[in-house]
């Protein structure tokens, strides 16, 4: 009885430590999240009678199947490499430590330190053909004139480039934490063992980083499904509108604030919450992310080659 | 590798006869990595040097030629816009708030991501999914419950609002909770607790003294996504003395014609230059908190303690 | 779980026991408001707060152009938080009347007769259908012909009288100077100076429920059949006034002519950063007339107005603001702005204020020939037929217009697609959409 009464004070401590977190959870996410979903059948001007039936008619919106078609293609490019270049990033970093790598990281993130309205010129600069830093590489690619840019077939193109660099740096600072997590002694077995860099990456390392990389790759997916800042940055540049309602948030933000819409905005939210949803838990449940024993075993064995 | 950050004494011999391995692979990684870096900073660089140049200057000379030194003080001096240092304000409020939101978020999450992986409690998928629900939910489904709730608590335009509301950093405890089950065994808590570790013990002596890179980067994510965040502040906030400074120079610039020509007419001096500038003050910070944060991320804090 | 629970409790009771001790100000006696600007509108509204001190509590906040709607909304949740009176971009009266928005009210009953005589024609576009005025008018943006003197001179043109001689002149750059222009038409400046002006009917809202838009009538497609050879010949760009491409034409003094509104010569063709024509050389025109008109149209690019909240306790004081804002003389001529220049930067949509103003232009010594009397003659002949609409008719411009004008270059191409465009936002806001 003892030992019962000992270990449920245990517990107790452990939810208190939890508390802090799961009250801030529970009141600014769950709570809203409920109330967000009770929003959808209020009356508004595109939904005048109120209703469930605000699905259907967000759905029936005139920009939704542009936006369906932008944030795949959009998607289509970023998830892949970003996913693949922040790997390959990280892992080269972790080749080898060197006083500058800190710098080199450092610089990485620096795309992701330019925000809001500074963000807005400093796009809007380098896109522009006459005053570009990458003037030249821009005429490379036969591109001298504003109007080759501005056009709405290459936002796709321009909105995944500018994604990719400001979440990059972000990724490979966290993987190159991930990689710091393993334990030396494994990469030391595994070196004395006559592994090249490379093969160390591949064979040891990615495996020993997978609850990461899945991580990655779930928030990635989620991410561009949601990509809202970077067309909305170019839309409030010199080219105003030109991505307005682009994306799928930026069509719910349209709703809300634009036209009034909150049920709207709301019913869009959820129908885009689904699939990351779908996404995230087949990802998660397929694999060993809830699972400490595989990785555990792995490292286990590992260290018995030792 | 004499160089590697914190090598046990043990690593070094061994390293040494694989440093031969592969130059030329050497090379094209460091080349690869070194360029990465420049694309990198190409943007910064072209602020840094767009801040040195007047307007006019920046459309008629090359974009990456210096304009002047006094070209920073003319673009500073123009940015002192409100007499009654009001930016001063904002800049107070931005290093008051986020301070806040990385204290409460960094502990909160970490804490909550050691839980879910040491304790033995229920519900802990459950827990994990709404943490992942809310890392995938829409922010603009939600303004208006926020807002609503915020007001019942009387929170709306008091800075409170914001600093709650962010502290809520779900990424984190993720981010957290894969840390802790991916480093520490589950046995050495078992281990620790026939030991008669009590649960405090359990966390300040096996898992706190392992955190040093995962409170690093905790912080620095908390601190980045919130320095320079718009929306909440901007939905919640509406009198001058309590916006942060991405919400004021927003407001800001967003009525220029420098970032909408539209507006055409302006009595205002803010200019590209003057953006610029407000760029590099407000990035500065993060490359701060950057180097501040990144001290903890050594490889082999944890080499020892896990073999014990 | 049951602790869990307790320990969630204890924290929202700490929560809002903490929140509580936040004070409530005290109701003020004397009329206080809270005023919403932008920052070109700033001086003077701290210059009015210090006036008032004393008699009114005035509250200035600074705010971007066109924030409001997605404030209002939440304020409206909340059934607090409205500012009393708002500086917003001219289809703000529109949207704000809305009745789910509901944040702007009529201040025909408040204005003196007085005040209205001064609006003069000038603030039509804040009148509502039933005749009442729901908005106070910040400056006009009418659009009229700037042109470049040296130029007409060196090249022997006569200054324009109607459409026909211009495009004349187009043709006659194209032919015999090429790389000189005679304008962009990649923004929203195509809609104001040349289809509004020619009565093509877009966001013509005929009354709450319909709107007319129909790129197809013959008064929209004399536009693009006029502009469409020019375009090919490289005469007109197209895309926008402000891009760097264009700029650099401007500071080769290229631009021969460009319709654009009564901004255009302060803030696009003479600033440094911009086109920076050299003094001297510059002045405006009135529209020419399309043929076969009477009257030559103007049309309008911007051009703010202040709207008065219908949760103001104090609505009179709020007016008060505006009427300060557009016709004193302390705000219209004399305020400090923070570039150094003095007074309100656009021309004042009351002729009191626009009286004071025009003695500042007149005294410039920039243009060749003070640009005001045309200014002026335009300023009551922007065609009423465009009405402030519920939807955002001006981002239309740059989400379908212009990549479609980029991409095609095909001028009529460009309008069907934001015809189709804002056909869709208006049906969405709850109007039919017509073609006549």
């Amino acid at each position: 009885m003892a030992k019962v009464k000992k270990y449920k004070q245990r517990n107790i401590l452990m939810k208190l430590m939890l508390a802090p977190y799961l009250f801030l959870l529970i009141a600014f996410g769950l709570i809203p999240l409920i109330m967000a979903v009770l929003e959808v059948p209020g009356e508004s001007l595109t939904n005048p009678d109120g209703g469930w039936d605000a699905f259907k008619i967000v759905v029936q919106d005139f920009r939704f199947p542009q936006a369906v078609k932008n944030v795949l293609g959009f998607m289509a490019i970023y998830v892949p490499l970003t996913l693949v270049l922040v790997i390959v990033m990280a892992l080269m970093l972790d080749v080898r430590h060197t006083k500058w790598s800190k710098y080199l990281r450092m610089a990485y993130i620096i795309p992701a330190s330019v925000s809001g309205a500074v963000a807005v010129l400093v796009w809007w600069a380098i896109l522009e053909p006459t005053i570009s830093p990458i003037k030249s590489v821009l005429n490379a690619f036969g591109i001298e004139s504003a109007t080759q840019i501005w056009q709405t077939k290459n936002l796709v193109y321009i909105i995944a480039i500018m994604t990719f660099f400001t979440i990059a740096g972000n990724w490979i600072l966290i993987q190159y934490g991930s990689l710091q997590s393993i334990s030396s002694e494994i990469i030391e077995a595994a070196r004395v063992d006559g592994c090249s860099a490379f093969q160390l990456a591949v064979r040891i390392k990615l495996p020993l980083i997978r609850k990461y990389v899945i991580y990655m790759a779930v928030l990635l997916f989620a991410g561009g499904l949601q990509i809202f800042v970077e067309p909305q940055l170019l839309t409030t540049s010199v080219y105003t509108g030109i991505a307005n309602a682009w994306s799928f948030d930026q069509l719910s933000y349209e709703l809300a604030f634009k036209s009034g819409d909150f049920g709207g905005a709301s019913a869009l939210s959820i129908i885009l919450l689904i699939p990351s949803m779908i996404g995230a838990l087949v990802v998660i449940f397929k694999t060993d992310m809830f699972d400490d024993k595989t990785i555990r075993n792995k490292q286990e064995s590992e260290k018995a080659d030792l | 590798m004499s160089t590697a950050v914190a090598p046990s004494p043990k690593n070094e011999t061994k390293v040494k006869p694989l440093r031969q391995e592969s130059r030329v692979g050497m090379f094209f990684v460091n080349a690869w990595l070194i360029f990465f870096a420049v694309i990198s900073i190409v943007p910064m660089l072209w602020l840094v040097l767009a801040a040195s140049k007047t307007d006019p200057e920046l459309s008629s000379r090359n974009p990456l030629a210096f304009g002047s030194l006094k070209g920073y003080w003319n673009a500073w001096q123009n940015l002192q816009f409100f007499d009654n240092g009001v930016i001063g304000r904002w800049v107070l409020n931005s290093v008051l708030f986020n301070a806040a939101i990385v204290i409460i978020a960094t502990i909160t999450a970490s804490l909550a991501g050691f839980v879910i992986s040491a304790a033995k409690i229920r519900f802990k998928r459950t827990f994990l999914i709404s943490t992942l629900i809310m890392m995938l939910i829409p922010p603009v489904a939600l303004v208006i419950p926020l807002f609503v709730m915020m007001d019942k608590v009387k929170l709306v335009d008091n800075p409170w609002s914001v600093i709650l509301i962010s502290s809520l950093y779900p990424f984190g405890a993720f981010l957290s909770y894969i840390y802790y089950s991916t480093t520490i065994p589950p046995e050495l808590y078992e281990s620790a607790r026939l030991d008669g570790c009590s649960d405090w013990q359990l966390y300040s002596r096996i898992a706190l003294p392992l955190s040093g890179a995962l409170l690093g980067l905790l912080a620095f994510f908390a601190f980045i996504g919130n320095w320079a965040n718009y929306f909440m502040p901007y939905v919640m906030l509406y009198s001058g003395e309590n916006y942060t400074l991405p919400l004021g120079l927003g407001f800001l610039f967003y009525s220029t014609p420098a970032i909408n020509p539209g507006i055409g007419a302006t009595s205002v001096p803010i200019y590209k230059p003057e953006i610029a500038l407000a760029g590099i003050l407000i990035a500065l910070p993060i490359m701060i908190m950057f180097l501040v944060s990144q001290k903890r991320l050594i490889r082999g804090m944890l080499a020892g303690s896990i073999k014990e | 779980m049951k602790r869990n629970k307790v320990i969630l409790a204890a924290a929202g009771v700490l929560a809002i026991a903490g929140s509580a001790l936040i004070s409530v100000p005290a109701q003020a006696a004397k009329p206080s408001i809270l005023v919403w600007v932008d920052s070109p509108r700033l001086p003077g509204a701290k210059e009015y707060a210090k006036i008032m001190k004393g008699k009114v509590d005035v509250k200035v906040e600074l705010h971007a152009q066109g924030d409001l709607l997605a404030k209002v909304q939440l304020f409206n949740r909340v059934k607090k938080g409205w500012p009393d009176v708002v500086f917003g971009p001219p289809n703000d009266v529109a949207v704000l009347r809305n009745p789910i928005i509901n944040n702007a009210r009529e201040i025909s009953s408040l204005l003196k007769p007085d005040e209205i005589k001064n609006f003069g024609k000038l603030n039509d576009w804040c009148k509502g259908a039933d005749g009442k005025y729901y908005c106070v008018k910040n400056d006009m943006a009418q659009s009229v012909l700037w042109y470049d003197t040296k130029l007409f001179a060196e090249f022997g043109y006569k200054v324009p009288t109607k459409m026909s001689e211009l495009f004349a002149i187009g043709a006659d750059l194209a032919k015999n100077h090429p790389g000189y222009s005679l304008g962009a038409l990649g923004d929203a400046a195509a809609y104001s100076s040349y289809f509004w002006p020619s009565q093509c009917p877009l966001n013509n809202e005929k009354s709450a429920t319909r709107v007319v838009i129909n790129a197809k009538s013959e008064k929209c497609t004399r536009v693009t059949a006029a502009l469409q050879p020019l375009i090919d010949a490289g005469v007109y760009y197209p895309g926008s006034a402000f891009s760097p491409e264009y700029i650099k034409v401007g500071q080769a003094g290229k631009i021969v002519a460009h319709i654009g509104p009564s901004w255009f010569g302060e803030f696009v063709l003479r600033p440094a950063g911009s086109f920076n024509i050299p003094a001297g050389r510059l002045t405006a025109a009135p529209m020419p007339v399309w043929d076969g008109e009477k009257t030559n149209f103007s049309g309008e690019w911007g051009g703010g107005i202040y709207t008065i909240s219908p949760h103001a306790k104090f609505p009179r004081a709020a007016l008060d603001f505006a009427i300060f804002m557009v016709g004193d003389k302390r705000n219209v001529v004399d305020v400090k702005n923070p570039d150094g220049s003095t007074g309100a930067p656009t021309f004042p949509a009351y002729l009191k204020g626009n009286a004071l103003w025009k003695a500042k232009i007149d005294a410039d010594t920039y243009y060749n020939g003070s640009p005001y009397a045309a200014m002026a003659a335009q300023a009551g002949k922007v065609w009423t037929g465009v009405k402030p609409v519920r939807y955002d008719a001006d981002g239309a411009w740059g989400a379908a217009y212009a990549p479609e004008l980029a991409k095609s270059k095909d001028i009529q191409k460009a309008l069907e697609a934001y015809a189709t465009y804002t056909a869709n936002l208006a049906q969405q806001l709850g109007y039919e959409v017509t073609t006549k």
